[in-house]
This record gives C-alpha cells, structure tokens and sequence, in this order.
C-alpha cells in the first residue's frame, strides 16, 4: 500500500491521488506492506521483514500460489537423450531407489531461506529416478547417514552428479510413482507446526565403490551440470511477528504514524508550510485572471481618480524645464519580463521628451533592453515624424561587462561605443551625438531597470565619479530597495513604474496610454487585500472551532 | 599637515575611497585572528538556524534513502555584488555534493549563472574522486538552464519534476523566480530549504519556503556547515557589524546635538 | 599545481584589482583596465560553456528517448536557429522578429505566471499567527490601499502613510541589509584573497 508522502495515509496499490487528501501520489517514498504492515522503502519489491510481495494489487492476496513454491532437492536431471546425448551415461549408473511421491501439502510459508529451484519438466530414465522431496518437508543441509549413501562405482562415474541422501524409508518407494512426476520437484510450503525434514538423497547400490568424497557425500550436494539455472521464486509470506517484536513496532509509529509522546513532552515538528488547496488555488488563479481582464471592460474608468505624487510632479517638472538642445542618455535595463511594467512608464517619458525636441542617446547593459528600447522609438518616432533618427536621437546598443562595462562609460564615449547600433556610423557623424565627449556632457541620465543590482552597479560605478543628475524609474518591486539611495541624494528621482506611468502621464499632459492599466493594477491590488483579509477571517473561524 | 600624510591623501582623493579602507584595514586583522583562532580549535557560539539543521537532516537521510537532493545555485555570478550569496549556494552544493559522493549518490544542482556552473561541476568532480568513485561524475549533473532568471527556473521546475528527488534546496540569489521555484514542489511535499539575501526574493521564499535563510543567514553557511575558516570570517562579520552600529549610533547623536553636519 | 595555481592567479588578480581601486595612478589604471577586460572575455567564454551544458543535456535527453524529449528537440532547434541567424544576418528582420514575436511574449508569459503565485503566496504569509504576522498584515494593507488610484479618495493620510513607511522603517531595514551584504562581500573577497577558501577548484 503506498503512503501518502503528506497526510500519510494508506492508499491501495496503483492509486494515483491519494483518498484522504486528494494529493498527488507521485514521487511517494514508502510502501505498507499487506502481509505484515512493516514500513518499505518504495523502491523494494518484497518486503524486508516477511519477504511479502509489496506490489499485489487490491484483491490479491500476498501469499502466493503453492504449485510455484515447493521444497529445493538437488537432483540429477535429464533432459532427455535428444537433447544432451552426453547425459546417456547417466543411465549407465547403478539403479537408483525409487522416488517418493510428493504428498501435496497445503500452501503455508516457508522458511525465507529455502532456496528453492525452478520445475523442469523432463523425462527422466528409468535407472536414474530421483526421490522429490514432500511438498511439506524441507530438505536440510545435513550429511546423510552412513547407510543411505554408498558411493557409485570409480569407473562409472564419469561425470558429476549430485547425491543427495535421502531416508531409508524414502528408498521403499515404488519407482512407477516417481516416473510420473516432474523431473526436478521443488519444495512446497511447509506447514509451520511442521519440522524440518531432513534431506531426502539418493542411496547408491551397495556395490558400488567408495567415492574420494566418502563422508562428506551428501553433506554440501552439488548440482548437476546441466542444471538448469534458478530463478528466484515468488517467495511466501511469513505471518507477521508477535507482539514483541518491540523495534519494528516502533518504527513502524515512529516513521508513519507518530509514537505517542511521554507525560509532559512537547512535540517540536519540522516546519512545514501549509500548501493551499486545489480548489483555493483556482479560485485564487480565477480571481487573478478577470483583474487582469478587467481594462478591457472598464476602459480605465479609475484614471480619472489618479493624482501624480510629489516626486512625480517634480520630475516632470524637471522634463518640462530642459531647454530644447539638452542631452538626456537614457539606460534600457530590463528584460521583457517586466516590459509590461515599465514600457508604459518609458512611453510616457520619450514621448514627454521628444514632444519637447530633446535629444536622447539610447543604450543598455542588457542584451535585451536595446530591441525594447527600438520598440519604444519605433512608436514615438511614428507619432512624432519630425523627431528623426540620428539628428534628435541615437541608440548605442548594448554594453557588455556589467560592472567592467559601465567603468569603461568614465573614458571618452568614442571608445567605449564605436558606432551606433542602427546605421553603424562613428558617433562624431551623428548630430545627437557629434557634442558629446564624456558622460559629463550630458545633462541628465535616466535609467529604466527592473533589477536593484544594475542601479547599484551605476551609482557605485558612474554617479559616484560624475556629478550628474540620476532619475531612475524602477519597477514597484525593487523601489523599496532603492529608497536609501533615494534619500541620499544620489538618485534625484525614484518612480516605480506600476503607478507612475499613469501619474506621469497626467503630469505631463502626454498621451493618456497607461491609464487603463491603472484598472487593472487597482483590481490586483484589490485581490491581495481581499485574499488577505479572508485567509484571516477564515484563519481565525478555524481556530475558534479548534477551540 | 604633515607632508607625508598629504602625499598618502593625495592617493586616496575620495571620502568614499577612504571609508572603504578604513573598513579593509578594520576586517583583514580581525579576519586573520578569528581564522587562526578557529583552524586551532576553538569554538564559536552559533545560535541554531532552523534551516541548516533541517538541511543536515536531509542530507543524511538523502544518504539512505539514495533520492537525489536538489540544490539551486540561483542567478548570482561569481565577480558580481551577488558573489557572496554565489559562493554560499557553492558551499552548501559542496556539502552535499561531497556527502552523496561519499555513498555514490546521484545529485542534481541547477544554476543560470556560467560561471557558477563551472565552481560547481568542479566541486562534483573532485567530490566523487576523492570518494573514489571518479567515474561516477556526469558533468550534465550540474545543469545550466539559462542566463534569463525565469528561464532557468524553467528549466529547474522541469528537471525537478522529472526525477524523484528528497529535498529542494535553494541558497544563491534569487528573485520573484525562486517562488516559482520553489512552488514547483510544493504538490509533492518534499521539504524546501533555502535562502537568499536580496530583499526582492528573500520575502518570496521565506512565503513559500519550509525553512528559510532569512538575509544573512545566507552568509553562515559555511559556518554552519563546519568550515573552519567560514567560521573566522563569520565572527569577524559580527565584530565589524557591531563597531558600524557603534559609529551610527555616535554619528546620529553627534549629528543631532549639532557638532556635525 | 593543480590548486596552487588558480590560487595564485585568484590572490595576485585580487590584490592588484584592489590596489587600482585605492590608488589613482595611469599605469595601475591601464593595467586594472586591461584585467577588466580579460574578466569580460573569460564570462563570454563562461556562457559558451553554458550553452555547451545546456546542449548538451538536451541533447542526451532527446537521443536516448526519456520523457520530455519533444521539449529537448525544440529547445535545441531554437537554439541553433537564433544563432545561425544571428550569425548570418545579424541586422536583418529576421532577429528582431524572434524577439518581437516569440522572446517577448515568451517572457512575458513567465512573468504574468508569478502574479498566480504570489497571490498564492500571499495566501500564506497574510495570516495572524503571531504578533509579527500582525504588524506584516497591518502595513502590507496600509501600502496596497495607498497604491490603488482613488487611495486619497478613500482617506487622505493614504499616501502619507505609504511614504512614511517606505522612507522610515522600509529604508531603515534596506540598508541594514545592504551593510550586511557589503560585510559579508568583503568576508568572501577576503577568504579567496588569502587563499582560506577556494570555491572554483
């Protein structure tokens, strides 16, 4: 039975969804045995205590069928004249005794150690019968007495066979009865009130002549060589141990269920965090989905209430106070993960600036920033036709070597960018570019990031160095995280660009584009406040029924 | 002023320079002391950190069981402000890597930094040579899902539901993506440990994490972990921490009372 | 040799990229500018050992027929496509439409995926467990009222509060995390330097 990796329950053998919690079963680590309830590890296929196959299905009972587990008896096969016409000596051996008929017995478990080898069906000569053991009887491994091995004759024994002892009483036996069984008997499930029997061999004739393995014949038999190999059986389980087998008990408790904890002790779980329920998550995921379909319903009814905060005010103030030959560089460092965020947000400022005819020199220590950065020109460049490439904007493309790279920004900007990214001409021969030496030369840097490390790395590295004014417009995530620069002053401007495209947007007076999206934000935020307030109401219900 | 003290000011030209060695000149003795102190035998006080016992625990039981354990390195690069949390993820891979080599265990690390993939496949060679089981090592054990952060956790959900591994572990710099992460075995019910100190991600894992490396927890790993020298520098962190607090709290009275402005 | 000599390399490169960062002086300059250098060329190579890793175990994964594998063949075909591409013809259309049309939306799917998770997550942090929990819950709904746009609407001391939590106890707590960072940089820097530790060997 497999057990549930969370709520440890015992589910039936093929299941895939647990009963009780509805968890998924995959990557279960134990297994129940059904025979003895011990605990497995999931990869074992029998059970390490009875030896029980751990895999049965529902229904299927752990003990198997008895034709497929008899007693071991070493024992001379033949598999026939046509197959091995060597083995014809074999009939040139003594007349053997004849074999006793196996007494079926009634399945019951064996001893684990058994070994007990695969039926061959085969006919056997006449002169080479072999006694089976009974079904019920266990051959030991024990030498056998003085009269019941005689050793075969020197000349005729030319090749290996094995001799195993049987009882004097085993050797009464008439040999018709032996013929019509199989070649090799295996041994059946003894009974456990039974004991042991005691192996039961073939006796050589009397006349045949002492063996070099005379005393010994028999003690440790040897299998034929043409043994068919064995194959390990499906062993039987064994009824489970009685009660005072204390240790397996115990960690059967221990390891599924919990022991129960002396007077006075406290139980000091591992933490686990509580997963939300399939249901609670596609409520939630449901909730999320129509926030976000909201704008196109609503039409960005909540824009009419945005109000720009100080800091915004102020810097488009700033954006609105450059005088028309101002150079501003501008910093596209994020991913498209997060150009949902700030494309709106960087819209709103290019379209603010070049509405003012201000020049712009583009770049990006972001592989990607520099195609979003020509996605945000290539929309402003068509609304506004006379702001044209080359002569009011440029883009220098990306800056490799992060750290290394933005160091490099400190030399003259010829060198650290040989040509632009878009026709690939000298800096020198682009107006927007032709006045600008160092990074001194500019007027003012803005920098769109969505990672707090790259705004880092341009403090410590250009501001620090250069006394120019920094603006950043982050994403809401990381502005937390830059307040401390913020409030140094080494960054004049911090805007997270959830909220701020919107209230820029109004500042500026520009193009209205991000105000839908201010719907859809309010709605998110919206979803958090009631998933917080209801996951506590809920909370606070359960514990007052705990109560 | 002394004409030789002008010559050594003349080096150092910015406050901020000057700041930064008086900070240098502060740790190196220090470090070298606790270093010493602690390769000789000495024993620090460490308070216990929920998710480093929790993470030995899996470790050992990883050892029985023969699951694999997941350890996420994160997106930190070595040569970045990311490398000490870098280096952290590569101390606790090294821990488990040299426990499941000692046992010739399977283990899987993912990273989306090239530079961490390298510190790391070169730990699990070594580990399994002096395991003695060198031909144990596959260098596709240490897996590079790509440089994008969402990528990579990507990558690392798929190769995490593709095995049956006992833990996740997370320690390196992560952001939002280490929820992803994290949530990728949440179903499962395999325990989650881990860890960054960057604000973005620490709040999102410490959401989603069973026991999480809260800030600089991040930074005792290898304490934690029993290395002698990580155990130096730990102590020489907390000596230099406690004088900054002393000269903030100095500089916000001097500053107050009007001496400094 | 095997350890002495990354070791070695790691200790010299260190200290002579420290003493450039104290001391102003040309040579020391050009130098420090050159080892940069040398630093952006061995990342490049770095990721080239990346994207062989990550060939690598796709391809493994798609040759030997494992579960997945339809995913191995794609990426690899992806993969190949955009450089041979990008190598080709590295200012036509063709580059500029994989990432218009498939890497932008491509991500941004990612990142609209972590909007489910972290409501999800939020489900879990937000509940009154302890008098933390409470502090967490009570700011966590001052800042998400004072971020939606009719916050002054609903009460003017909205925004003002979002302020004062964000400049007083949020800056507070953000640099403290930056000086521990900083601290345990300059521990990192100062275990490879003097050769106590070694974590790329």
């Amino acid at each position: 039975m497999i057990v549930c990796p969370a709520c440890k329950h015992h589910n039936p053998e093929g299941a895939k969804l647990c009963a009780a919690c509805g968890r998924g079963l995959e990557g279960f680590a134990y297994r129940v045995c059904p025979s003895c309830g011990a605990l497995n590890a999931a990869r074992h296929a029998f059970c390490h205590r009875c030896f029980a196959e751990l895999t049965l299905a529902e229904g299927e009972s752990p003990i198997p069928d008895s034709s497929l587990v008899k007693p071991f008896t070493p024992a001379i096969v033949s598999l026939g004249e046509e197959a091995l016409p060597e083995l014809k000596r074999i009939e040139e051996l003594p007349t053997r005794p004849a074999a006793v008929e196996p007494t079926p017995a009634a399945p019951a478990a064996v001893k684990p150690e058994a070994h007990v080898p695969l039926v061959v069906p085969a006919e056997r000569p006449a002169s080479a019968e072999v006694t089976p053991t009974a079904p019920a009887e266990v051959p030991e491994m024990a030498p056998p007495s003085a009269e019941a091995v005689a050793p075969a004759p020197e000349a005729e024994i030319t090749q290996l066979v094995e001799e195993p002892a049987i009882p004097a009483e085993a050797a009464t036996q008439p040999p018709a009865a032996a013929a019509a069984q199989p070649t090799i008997p295996i041994a059946a499930a003894p009974a456990p009130a039974e004991t042991a029997p005691s192996i039961q061999a073939e006796v050589l004739p009397a006349e045949v002549p002492p063996s070099p393995l005379e005393g010994v014949d028999g003690a440790l038999p040897l299998e034929p060589v043409m043994t068919l190999p064995h194959r390990a059986p499906r062993r039987v389980a064994r009824p489970a141990a009685p009660a005072g087998d204390y240790e397996a008990e115990l960690f059967q408790q221990v390891a599924v269920e919990r022991a129960p904890l002396q007077e006075g002790a406290q139980e000091v779980l591992p933490r686990k965090v509580q997963v939300l329920s399939r249901a609670g998550r596609i409520a939630l995921c449901l909730l999320v989905l129509l926030a976000a379909l909201l704008p196109h319903f609503t039409w960005g009814q909540t824009g009419f209430f945005v109000e720009p905060r100080e800091a915004v005010r102020a810097f488009a103030q700033e954006m609105e106070a450059l005088p028309a030959e101002a150079e501003v560089l501008l910093s596209f460092d994020y991913s498209p993960t997060y150009a949902g965020e700030l494309d709106p947000l960087a819209l709103a400022v290019v379209r603010h600036l070049a509405r003012r005819s201000v020049r712009m020199v583009v770049m990006s220590t972001k592989p990607e920033g520099i195609g979003l950065a020509e996605g945000v020109y290539r929309t402003v460049a068509g609304e506004f036709p006379s702001y044209l490439y080359g002569e009011h904007y440029a883009l220098l493309g990306y800056l490799p070597g992060q750290e290394a790279g933005l160091r490099a920004l400190n030399a003259p900007l010829a060198e650290t960018f040989r040509a632009d990214y878009v026709q690939s001409r000298p800096l020198g021969e682009l107006a927007a570019t032709s006045g600008l030496a160092t990074l001194k030369d500019f007027d003012l840097v803005i920098i769109l990031t969505d990672d707090s490390l790259i705004l880092r790395r341009w403090i410590e590295q250009v501001q620090s160095r250069n006394d120019i004014g920094f603006h950043a417009l982050v994403t809401s995530a990381i502005e937390p995280l830059l307040m401390p620069y913020r409030q140094s002053g080494q960054l004049r401007t911090l805007i997270p660009a959830a909220t701020g495209a919107a209230e820029y947007e109004v500042a500026s007076a520009v193009k209205p584009a991000a105000l839908p999206q201010s719907d859809a934000y309010a709605a998110l935020f919206l979803v958090l406040l009631v998933t917080a307030i209801v996951t506590n109401v809920l909370y606070i219900i359960k514990g007052e029924r705990g109560k | 002023m002394d004409p030789l003290l002008q010559q050594i000011m003349t080096l150092i030209p910015n406050s901020a320079d000057l700041a930064a060695l008086v900070m240098l000149l502060l740790f190196l003795p220090l470090f070298v002391l606790f270093t010493a102190r602690a390769k000789a035998g000495k024993r620090f006080p460490l308070r216990a950190i929920p998710a480093f016992a929790r993470l030995k625990h899996l470790v050992s039981q990883a050892t029985e069981s023969g699951q694999p354990i997941h350890i996420g390195l994160g997106s930190g690069a070595l040569g970045s402000e990311a490398t000490a949390e870098a280096t952290m993820g590569l101390t606790v891979f090294e821990y488990v890597a040299r426990h499941a080599a000692a046992s010739n265990q399977a283990v899987l690390g993912t990273t989306a930094e090239p530079t961490i993939l390298a510190g790391a496949q070169g730990i699990l060679r070594e580990a399994r040579a002096e395991a003695g089981f060198p031909e144990s090592y596959a260098a596709t054990d240490v897996a590079f899902s790509g440089p994008d952060p969402l990528a990579y956790a990507a990558g690392a959900r798929e190769a995490l539901q593709r095995g049956h591994h006992l833990a996740n572990i997370l320690v390196g710099r992560f952001g939002p993506e280490g929820l992803w992460l994290s949530e990728a075995t949440a179903s499962q019910g395999i325990p989650r440990v881990g860890g960054t100190s960057g604000p973005e991600g620490a709040a999102l894992l410490w959401a989603s994490l069973d026991e999480a490396l809260i800030g600089e927890e991040v930074y005792a790993a290898g304490a934690y972990l029993h290395r002698p020298s990580h155990l130096g520098s730990l102590a020489t962190q907390d000596v230099v921490r406690l004088v900054t607090i002393l000269v903030l709290i100095v500089g916000v009275i001097i500053t107050s009372l009007g001496y400094w402005h | 040799m095997k350890k002495v000599l990354p070791t070695a390399a790691a200790i010299i490169c260190g200290l002579f990229a420290l003493v450039d960062f104290f001391v102003p002086h040309p040579l020391i300059d050009s130098l420090g500018a050159k080892l940069v250098e040398g630093v952006m060329i061995l990342a490049a190579f770095a990721l080239l050992a990346g994207i062989l890793n990550l060939l690598g175990v796709h391809a493994r994964r798609s040759s030997a027929g494992e579960k997945g594998q339809g995913y191995s063949i794609v990426l690899i075909a992806a993969l190949l496509g955009t450089l041979a591409v990008g190598v080709v013809a590295p200012e036509s259309g063709a580059i500029s439409w994989i990432f218009g049309y498939m890497y932008y939306p491509l991500q941004s799917t990612m990142a609209a995926l972590l909007a489910f998770f972290v409501v999800s997550a939020a489900y879990r942090v937000f509940r009154l467990r302890n008098g933390e929990a409470l502090v967490m819950l009570v700011t966590g709904l001052l800042v998400l009222l004072a971020q939606l746009p009719f916050s002054r609407a609903l009460a003017p001391f909205l925004p003002l509060a979002r302020e004062w939590i964000l400049t007083v106890p949020v800056t507070a707590g953000m640099r403290g995390i930056i000086l521990g960072t900083a601290l345990g940089t300059i521990a990192t820097s100062l275990r490879i330097l003097l050769a106590v530790d070694h974590p790329y060997a």
